[in-house]
């Protein structure tokens, strides 16, 4: 046992046989198996865990759970190191590292420790105050800052483990496993509910595994292993180990991040280290227990200061001695249990200081027996180490707590227990609109009445007995049940306890004042480093509000989000306004209510599942042929097919060039397809396209422009008309959902006396563009069935036939401009299809294009998309004005007149080309008439889409220009300050070839 | 004329066969297989009305469920809830063709559209004791089985995928709609995410 | 994270559902006949209450229904929720 000096040879809960090995800075340490960092540190004699965030002090093992303000560390080393860890939350793993924090070079030897001109740098508000201006040298300050502060560093590697996400329902969720849960949990159990039991520890049980004293004449260990086997029993019952409940959300929507595998060396393959749980729950009890809080008193942050309720923790559950010779300091009688079983454990206690001038209670005074010296109205005012504790000063202490009586007496000791007083964990309570009140009598907040399906019980809500923690589960357990729809349910007999007598009252003491003459730091919050100095400066500061002052200062700003320091800042606060507790309140609480990493949240939405992947029919067609993806909204669409030995241009070059000069092939399945059917179909079409369609024939199709009810272009495509009352519409790639939900609302809601059917039948159809002079001739070998002259099938015509074997739809459209057509064939024959075409068109020298090449040939006849048709443009804007029919109604026809969208100053679509021929038009650009002019410069105008026209050898652009149409000929600037670009542009048509549109009708 | 090809799966390329991941000692907690070779045909309708209703059962020997989220099956054929006035229709027995032009000559006289999504959609069927575990990895619904019955359908999300579910059955095996252009990453998400449990991809079913 | 009630799907998460705009007043039936005003308040003006708020929603993850729904906007609280068409109860409106 010499490597654990500190360990009792029996008792507790852990494995004494079991022995494992971890490292901490470097030294090889034991540890047994049931132990968790911390305990395993504090019997091996570690006291200096950390330094503190701002000031670098020394800092010790403070607590025993999850409100451990301190003991933070670097946990693991290589891609798995995770900062920020608290030591008592740490299950020991054989082989486990874990590294002190905030200190260097050691925690030991700290170059940013003890200096005054640290502490001086830092009031509250210090990065405001101090290092404001000069702007420019505060790279100079962070460099040299980062080293002393911070919080541990993060991995640098990605992280290796995986993180998994799921969704649960019940009808009662239950946080929290100890005596309150568990007694929940069995009433909402045997009442047949769904229920959900969640944990933050390893086993259920809390306080019952080693602090609580025996139910039914039994350890209450048993009592609680006889409760979970029933449970584990129950077939609706799920138990949730190692989970802490970190959110409560609307409509009793709840967040848990399970430790699946944070207790072992790494996790076991496809293990999850994490799991994000998603919890909607019906009812919910939150039986979170409550947390000790200390004092605020000089010098009351050295390794050696605990919790009483942590070193019973240690002695009780760990066999660990926090210390040899301790002193107990508290206000209130739970930490006179603590102090018996300190004694028992074999820790020397010194003597207890009793804040309050009385007894305690009779239950309180049995435990502590007759051996042990107590002082009553008395504080510990001071303590006394260098590296770790080793004595307290004591003194006799005024009925109103500000001053100070008598002389200063001495007590040697490496080990203080602080109590003062507990905080029920009202935070999920809060989280879920519940608003804590506070409670002179327990001097803390206990939930208030609640908004959402909730109800505390046990310690959360302010009930400290064994007893009524049992009994406070079972009724809320069947409370929850009954309000789930389970009407039967019964509130279990409560099991019989210890008698624990009437309790004294508790002693509001927040903050001892320091002796005559002694300067040190008094602390409000320990992992923030904010005293109760910086509280009352910022006050004074005018820093009244608590919520303010939580910026100001950063108190209760940690990861333990001020667990153990935020009642007493409060009262610090109160108390320096001259107000009550309940007068300045609590800041809001907020998730997370523990730290959660972003892995976890994260789950497996990383790499490529970030997010789902589109694909057409020919998507293993493109990958195979090289094709350079990009997406359009979820989509990966081929945006080139770069040969060996091509650059990006050479092939969007070439690509271009076939197009115009013989043929292409471009997959063009993304664009939105939507099946329209029904008796009123010409009628709806009518109504959502401004032109008109009651006279397209069957075999027809026309192109359409509809609105949004503002008048503003929404979307543009063509229609179809496949057979009396059925049409295939077609939507841009962007704004394929958006237009179906468009036209679902208007059958929906609006007009729901129309009989039209519509369905999205876009991944349905694999579509095939075919274009260029070539394409006929190719076309002509796919189908026999169609006849493709110009006579049979002219311009926006549409056949039913096969095609190559497979049947499907022909269009006679184009978007170059060229002589084109689109083939649409059921996507599982899609690539059979794009194969036969690339076969069909050898001779001609086909070529698959991508999405640059149709962005170019679209720019260059002129046709809009994205760019033009960007949520401000009207259809006069873009030129489709005569098409609007004035013998019908359609959506957004009314808001047509309105002066703004009749203004003839309104920004319309033109050409650009640039006044020397040659200069590229930068995308982007502003236009204006006189570059030279003063800023702000009027711009009149921008570039929507610009690029290099291979077919025409210049640079050519579309932009909407204030009464542009009135401008052809005119010279204009293309501005781009910020790349330096300024480009002279000659005002043209839209429409750069074949403006007859000679060769889609060829 | 050449002959009418096969059709090709959008998980032609990915579907590997075999078992996968942490596999216990009783076997993959998951099984997996596409059904190819369906006929899906999407309907659309006045729900509400009798001689409608009459007139599909007439066509299909199956009713179309009124009640939202159930199914009905028949002689092969299956009609899912989708909206009051939509459902898909699921056949292992028909060519997709036959059974959409006879069915729009059953309805002919009627309101309502018959669209064939065949190519459309891709099924993936999720067996196996953990199949619901790994369906609440990513899909919001509650798959508790007084919930989610034995012949319920339900729309939901899957990942970030929308996805239409179907308990065959009794309810042990799900069928998982999606859209084709999704389906490789549903894929992928499946088969990632059943890791854990151990995981077969088995022969893809023929209907 | 909160739910809405789908009047055929039932209880479902947010995620599934699309905001669809305000639903306190629907499309008037002859937009041309109304004076120009009239049709700017049906266009562009909103209320903005804390408080019941009518809405449309559509359930675009699930049966792509609209519906409209009464939502608390100070507490996500979804008091009633109804078919088109259907009057949503405690809006205060009538069939
Ligand atoms: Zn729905």
């Amino acid at each position: 046992m010499n490597g654990q000096p500190f360990r009792n040879a029996e008792g507790g809960i852990i494995d004494h046989d079991r022995s494992l090995g971890f490292t901490f800075n470097g030294r090889r340490h034991q540890g047994f198996a049931g132990d968790t960092l911390a305990s395993a540190l504090l019997a091996s004699g570690v006291r200096r865990v950390a330094r503190s965030f701002k000031y670098h002090r020394p800092r010790g093992i403070f607590a025993a759970g999850e409100e451990e303000p301190s003991a933070l560390v670097q946990l693991r080393i290589g891609a798995r190191t995770e900062p920020n860890v608290r030591a008592t939350r740490v299950e020991l793993f054989d082989g486990l590292v874990a590294n002190s924090q905030n200190c260097w070079p050691s925690v030991d030897f700290d170059l940013g420790a003890g200096a005054a001109w640290v502490s001086r740098l830092m009031p509250p508000g210090f990065y405001y105050k101090t290092f404001k201006w000069p702007g420019l040298l505060w790279p100079a300050y962070e460099h040299v800052l980062r080293k002393l502060a911070g919080m541990g560093v993060a991995p640098r590697q990605a992280d290796p483990d995986r993180y998994e996400h799921r969704f649960a329902h019940c009808d009662v969720l239950i946080v929290g496993g100890g005596p309150a849960g568990l007694s929940a949990a069995i009433a909402a159990g045997r009442a047949g509910a769904r229920i959900i039991v969640a944990d933050d520890g390893p086993e259920f049980g809390g306080s019952l595994a080693a602090e609580a004293g025996p139910i039914d004449g039994a350890p209450a260990r048993e009592w609680a292993a006889v409760a979970v086997a029933e449970l584990t029993a129950m077939p609706y019952v799920t138990l949730v180990r190692r989970a802490s409940v970190f959110g409560y959300y609307d409509h009793n929507g709840l967040a848990i991040s399970e430790h699946v595998a944070d207790h072992l060396a790494e996790p076991l393959p496809f293990q999850p280290r994490q799991r994000l749980w998603m919890v909607r729950a019906r009812q919910v009890v939150l039986a979170t227990g409550a947390t000790e809080r200390s004092f605020v008193f000089a010098d009351n942050d050295r390794p050696g200061i605990m919790l009483a309720s942590a070193a019973r923790t240690y002695a009780n559950r760990f066999a660990v001695r926090a210390g040899r010779r301790c002193v107990v300091f508290t206000n209130n009688d739970s930490a006179y249990g603590a102090a018996a079983d300190l004694a028992a454990a074999g820790i020397e206690v010194a003597a207890v200081i009793d804040a309050r001038p009385g007894d305690p209670g009779p239950a309180a005074a049995k435990a502590l027996g007759t051996g042990i010296e107590r002082l009553a109205g008395h504080a510990v005012v001071a303590t006394r180490g260098g590296g770790a504790l080793t004595a307290v000063e004591v003194a006799p202490l005024n009925e109103s707590g500000d001053s100070l009586g008598g002389s200063l007496r001495r007590f040697d000791c490496d080990l203080l227990c602080v109590s003062g007083g507990w905080n029920p964990a009202v935070q999920l309570h809060a989280q879920a609109q519940g608003r804590p009140v506070y409670d002179d009598t327990l001097a803390a907040f206990v939930p208030g009445p609640s908004v959402q399906a909730e109800r505390s019980a046990g310690s959360a809500k302010g009930t400290f007995t064994l007893a009524g923690c049992l009994a406070d589960g079972m009724e809320a357990g069947a409370e929850a049940a009954r309000q789930a729809g389970f009407e039967a349910a019964e509130t279990p007999p409560v099991p019989a306890c210890e008698d624990e007598g009437e309790a004294a009252p508790m002693r509001a003491l927040w903050s001892v004042p320091p002796p005559p003459g002694l300067r040190r730091k008094r602390f409000v919050d320990l992992q923030t480093d904010v005293t109760q100095a910086d509280v009352e400066l910022a006050s004074r500061e005018g820093y009244k509000s608590v919520e303010h002052l939580k910026r100001y200062t950063t108190l209760g700003m940690g990861t333990d989000q001020g667990r153990t320091g935020n009642v007493p800042g409060l009262a610090v606060l109160a108390r320096s306004l001259g107000a009550d507790i309940p007068q300045v309140g609590t800041t809001t609480f907020r998730p997370p209510y523990v730290p959660v990493t972003m892995a976890t949240l994260a789950g497996r939405e990383i790499g490529h599942h970030f997010q789902p992947v589109r694909r057409s029919a020919m998507h293993g067609w493109h990958e195979t042929a090289g094709a350079a993806f990009v997406p359009a909204g979820l989509w990966l669409r081929p945006q080139f097919y770069a040969r060996p030995g091509e650059g990006l241009w050479d092939a969007i070059y070439r690509e271009t060039v076939a197009v115009r000069t013989s043929v292409g092939l471009c997959d063009v399945s993304t664009l939105g397809k939507i099946d329209i059917q029904g008796a009123d179909s010409a009628e709806f079409l009518n109504r959502v396209y401004i032109n008109a369609w009651s006279k397209l024939g069957i075999g027809r199709c026309r192109y359409g422009v509809m609105l949004r009810e503002d008048g503003i272009t929404l979307d543009d495509g063509t229609t179809s008309r496949l057979a009396r009352n059925h049409y295939l519409m077609t939507t841009t790639t962007a704004n394929a959902g958006a237009v179906m939900g468009h036209l679902e609302y208007f059958l929906q809601v609006v007009w729901p006396e129309l009989d039209v059917h519509i369905i999205s039948v876009t991944e349905e159809w694999a579509a095939i563009a075919l274009a260029g002079p070539d394409s006929r001739k190719v076309l002509e070998r796919l189908t026999d069935d169609i006849d493709v002259s110009n006579e049979a099938l002219p311009f926006m015509g549409v056949r039913e036939g096969t095609f190559a074997g497979v049947p499907g739809r022909l269009f006679r459209i184009s978007f170059s401009g060229e002589l084109a057509y689109e083939i649409n064939v059921p996507a599982d024959y899609g690539q059979h299809l794009w194969e036969a075409m690339l076969e069909a068109g050898k001779e001609f020298d086909i070529t698959p294009y991508g999405t640059e090449a149709l962005g170019i040939l679209r720019t260059e006849k002129g046709h809009v998309v994205g760019g033009e048709l960007n949520g401000r443009t009207t259809a006069d804007d873009l030129g489709f004005g005569r098409m609007a029919s004035s013998a019908k109604e359609f959506i957004g026809k009314r808001s047509l007149n309105r002066p703004g969208l009749t203004d003839e100053n309104r920004k319309q679509l033109v050409g650009l080309v640039p006044a020397d021929g040659k200069t590229a038009i930068p995308r982007g650009a502003q236009i204006v008439t006189d570059p030279d002019q003063a800023l702000p410069n009027p711009m009149i105008g921008e570039v929507t889409s610009a690029c290099y026209s291979p077919n025409l050898e210049t640079p050519i652009g579309l932009g909407i220009v204030a009464a542009g149409r009135a401008r052809m000929g005119e010279t204009l600037y293309a501005l781009s300050p910020m790349r330096g670009k300024r480009v002279a542009v000659t005002v043209t048509n839209p429409v750069f070839i074949d403006p007859e549109g000679e060769r889609l009708r060829a | 004329m050449p002959e009418m090809p096969q059709r090709c799966s959008a998980l032609f390329d990915a579907y590997q066969t075999g078992t996968f991941g942490a596999v216990p000692e009783d076997g993959p907690g998951i099984q997996l297989a596409e059904r190819r070779g369906l006929a899906i045909i999407h309907l659309a309708g006045p729900g509400g009305d009798e001689n409608f209703r009459t007139a599909v059962k007439g066509c299909l020997g199956c009713e179309a469920p009124v009640i939202p989220n159930t199914t009905a099956t028949a002689d092969g054929r299956c009609l899912l809830w989708l909206a009051p006035t939509r459902w898909l229709l699921v056949s292992a027995r028909d060519a997709p063709g036959d059974l959409e032009r006879d069915l729009s000559a059953a309805l002919a006289s009627h309101s309502g559209a018959v669209t064939d999504v065949s190519s459309g959609r891709t099924v993936i069927r999720v067996t196996g004791r953990d199949a619901r575990q790994l369906l609440a990895k990513g899909c919001p619904l509650d798959f508790h089985g007084s919930r989610f019955k034995p012949e319920n359908c339900a729309q939901s999300i899957l990942g970030a995928i929308n996805v239409l579910l179907h308990a065959t059955g009794d309810g042990t095996a799900i069928d998982l709609y999606c859209a084709r252009g999704f389906a490789l990453s549903m894929w992928e998400w499946l088969t990632d995410a059943a890791g854990e449990f151990g995981y077969s991809i088995d022969v893809a079913i023929q209907g | 994270m909160f739910n809405i009630r789908c009047p055929w799907c039932g209880d479902r998460p947010e995620i599934e559902f699309s905001y669809g705009g305000d639903a306190s007043r629907s499309r008037p039936d002859a937009p041309e006949t109304l004076s120009d005003d009239a049709w700017h308040d049906y266009v562009f003006i909103r209320d903005n209450p804390a408080g019941p708020h009518a809405e449309y929603w559509q359930h675009t993850g699930g049966c792509r229904q609209w519906l409209r729904a009464l939502r608390n906007t100070t507490t996500h609280e979804i008091l009633a929720t109804a078919a088109p068409g259907e009057p949503l109860p405690l809006s205060g409106e009538r069939k």
